[in-house]
């Protein structure tokens, strides 16, 4: 898209009140919850600085990481492969599937960023996202309009129109329970019946190997623990050195996105095992017998070493940035990015090779510097996003 | 208009007129009329023009809203209207008005530093907006030639008066040049505390978030209203993006007038850019903005 054609969307987005309105709602309800875990929870402040400087430490030799990742994961059993670019991980994931499978999926930004549903899809595959929000944009076709609520632009009016139209259930739009319940009752089947589930990962332990989801509708449990074979798409950024700094990632991460607590926080190290009959070890006990992990480089390995970029790789998702952007509040996830939007999404695009696309959206960041104030890792977002603007007027115009 | 058209805009005018308006640069001393200010010496008031400039950017962003996208022709015809000395075309009310600001809080420093000097017809725009667009090469080319002024004035110490102007000068200058002045933002010298009952507050973010000087400008007005997102977390007015998207700069004025104006329709802020911004939509709520040093006047 070009700078014109992306300021005519803007200004489109601008007057829509229904955006308005839906993106009203989840800020109001985001800030107020924040609010109550950094006053409740006051030590999460100086944890959030610990863990900027873990990640700090990760970046700053992330090739060792890397391989002391693929050490553990490969003694745990997991299946690891390295994916240089999005288009590998797309193949390695299509060569591990195949066609005529059913793949379920739990919300991954990193699969989002690599095109994952999509291909799959092309391969003859039936593919479900399994977290409601995400299921909301892939019945769209849209994309994921922020990191924690990917449906954010969509008010509950709409949603009852679309489980209508997708599953066949009429639902009132004041039930919101109803709605939900709609779509348990659909997904159950595809859990059970799924040959493959696809998830991310907010965290992998590189002394042990251990996979880290964050979740609160359970769906991340089903997927990783009903199929056969459980697929993770991991950017190597998500390196953390211990378990123990896992943890101290996952609790910055849910205090943030304005939990106290996910309902749960699931640690996977490799596949389903038991000994129980003679000590003797056979996997796929009750959950996948495969775990494969993809780690994504995608431009993260370059970034680790560029001065500027790598600020992005400090990112946990946990959506702070995007909730309480003054353009975001008014523009949504249209602004950014495909996969990453708002402001940490210019970055992201940068990182992933999509340079032009995060030169023309970095003109819309005001650079009033909000992003970096709520950030717990206190990312240089407008910084990263002036520099992204020189080096392109630099090229362009000397 | 477009990216490139901007561009080419502000490169034009800084060649002629070393600020992106093209705006002569003459005129930025207007609020000195009548004063008897030294040239330079060791500490210096430096405007940067900014408040000056500000009002002419209300009138451009009017104008590129009247401007069709697809018709660069017609964006080459404003810019040689902005390549004029257009004093006369702003209403010279408002240029008063900002002038009044400066000469205020020129008033209130001099109070303080009564030997306090003034580059006059030396003293320029601080090119932080070629930095904020990032066009490094036309802002290292004119913060050098800045630094060289002030050598030539035997300045040590930098006194700002705009939020803009001081981030700059003081934290963007010393990496592009070899500047090494000590740079003071205005109220740092005051000590005064005013009450303001009855006013809210609109943190600038170039004051509160990139200068950090939150606790400088709470000590200045005391018993003011906040916000329900103010001080470190204030939102933007919506002024950064005025010269490249100026109906997404008014829909963000208006949403930060709304949470204002849920505390009190008399509003005071510290920046001119913020100001322009929302004094621009402000009628529509009944609400007046205000510079504080438009509101310090009772201290005088």
């Amino acid at each position: 898209m070009s700078f014109y054609e992306m300021k005519e969307l803007l200004k489109r987005k601008l007057r829509d009140k229904e955006l308005g309105i839906a993106l009203e709602r989840s800020k109001k309800s985001y800030l107020a919850k924040r609010r109550r875990c950094l006053r409740k929870y006051s030590y999460i402040k100086e944890l959030a600085k610990e863990v900027r400087s873990i990640k700090e430490r990760v970046l700053s030799k992330l090739d060792e990481f890397v391989k002391q990742a693929i050490d553990s994961l490969e003694e745990n059993k997991v299946q690891v492969h390295l994916a240089r670019t999005a288009e590998a991980a797309r193949e390695i994931v299509g060569d591990i599937v195949g066609s005529q499978k059913l793949v379920v999926k739990a919300k991954s930004i990193t699969t989002d960023e690599i095109g994952l549903r999509s291909f799959l899809l092309e391969k003859g595959n039936e593919v479900w996202e399994t977290d409601l929000g995400e299921l909301i944009v892939q019945w769209l076709g849209s994309k994921p309009m922020h990191f924690i609520t990917p449906a954010i632009n969509i008010r509950r009016e709409r949603v009852a129109e679309l489980i209508r139209e997708n599953i066949g259930v009429e639902v009132d739009p004041d039930d919101i329970p109803g709605m939900t319940r709609a779509v348990r009752r659909f997904l159950r089947g595809k859990f059970i019946e799924a040959d493959f589930g696809v998830t991310g990962a907010n965290v992998l332990s590189a002394d042990t190997g251990s996979l880290f989801l964050v979740t609160n509708e359970g769906n991340g449990r089903l997927v990783t623990s009903l199929p056969e074979v459980h697929i993770a798409v991991v950017g190597v950024e998500k390196i953390v050195p211990t378990l123990g700094d896992a943890f101290k990632v996952c609790d910055v991460i849910m205090k943030y996105a304005g939990y106290e607590a996910v309902a749960y926080l699931s640690a996977i190290t490799g596949p389903s095992k038991t000994g129980d009959i003679e000590k003797t070890i056979v996997y796929g006990a009750h959950g996948p017998k495969k775990v494969h992990v993809i780690l994504l480089d995608n431009g993260r390995m370059e970034a680790s070493k560029d001065p500027i970029l790598r600020e992005a790789l400090y990112c946990l998702r946990c959506g702070s940035c995007q909730y309480l952007c003054p353009v975001f509040d008014l523009v949504g996830g249209y602004w950014g990015g495909d996969a990453y939007v708002g402001g940490i999404g210019v970055l992201w695009n940068a990182i992933t090779g999509r340079i032009r696309e995060a030169m023309i959206q970095s003109f819309f960041c005001l650079g009033c510097g909000k992003c970096k104030e709520v950030c717990p890792m206190n990312i240089k977002t407008p910084e990263v996003i002036r520099e992204i603007r020189a080096r392109w007027i630099r090229e362009k115009f000397g | 208009m477009d990216l490139s058209s901007i561009v080419a805009l502000i490169r034009r005018n800084e060649q002629e007129k070393f600020n992106p308006l093209g705006i002569d640069g003459k005129s930025f001393s207007e609020w000195a009329k009548g004063l008897e200010i030294a040239k330079g010496g060791e500490v210096v008031f430096y405007t940067g023009g900014l408040y000056q400039i500000a009002p002419h950017i209300d009138l451009l962003v009017s104008a590129m809203k009247m401007v069709p996208e697809t018709m660069p022709k017609e964006i080459v015809r404003i810019g040689e209207r902005f390549s004029l000395p257009i004093g006369r075309i702003v209403g010279k009310k408002k240029q008063d008005r900002f002038n009044k600001i400066v000469r205020r809080i020129f008033l209130l420093v001099r109070d303080r530093i009564p030997d306090i000097g003034y580059l006059w017809d030396e003293e320029s725009y601080s090119g932080a907006l070629y930095y904020d667009i990032g066009m490094d090469f036309l802002f290292r080319e004119h913060a050098e030639r800045i630094v060289e002024a002030m050598r030539r004035n035997g300045v040590r110490t930098v006194i700002t008066i705009d939020p803009h102007t001081h981030h700059i000068l003081k934290d963007i200058f010393p990496k592009y040049t070899k500047a090494d002045f000590e740079i003071k933002y205005y109220m740092e010298l005051l000590d005064m505390s005013i009450p303001l009952e009855g006013y809210v507050v609109h943190d600038p973010c170039y004051l509160v978030r990139w200068s950090g000087l939150l606790d400088v400008f709470r000590r200045v007005i005391s018993r003011v209203g906040e916000p329900d997102e103010s001080g470190i977390t204030a939102n933007c007015c919506g002024g950064p993006i005025e010269s490249i998207f100026p109906e997404m700069a008014e829909s963000l004025a208006k949403k930060r007038i709304e949470e204002l104006v849920a505390v009190s329709r008399k509003i005071v802020t510290a920046c001119p850019i913020c100001l322009v911004n929302l004094w621009r939509v402000c009628e529509k709520y009944e609400a007046q903005v205000q510079d504080v040093a438009e509101v310090l006047e009772v201290g005088l």
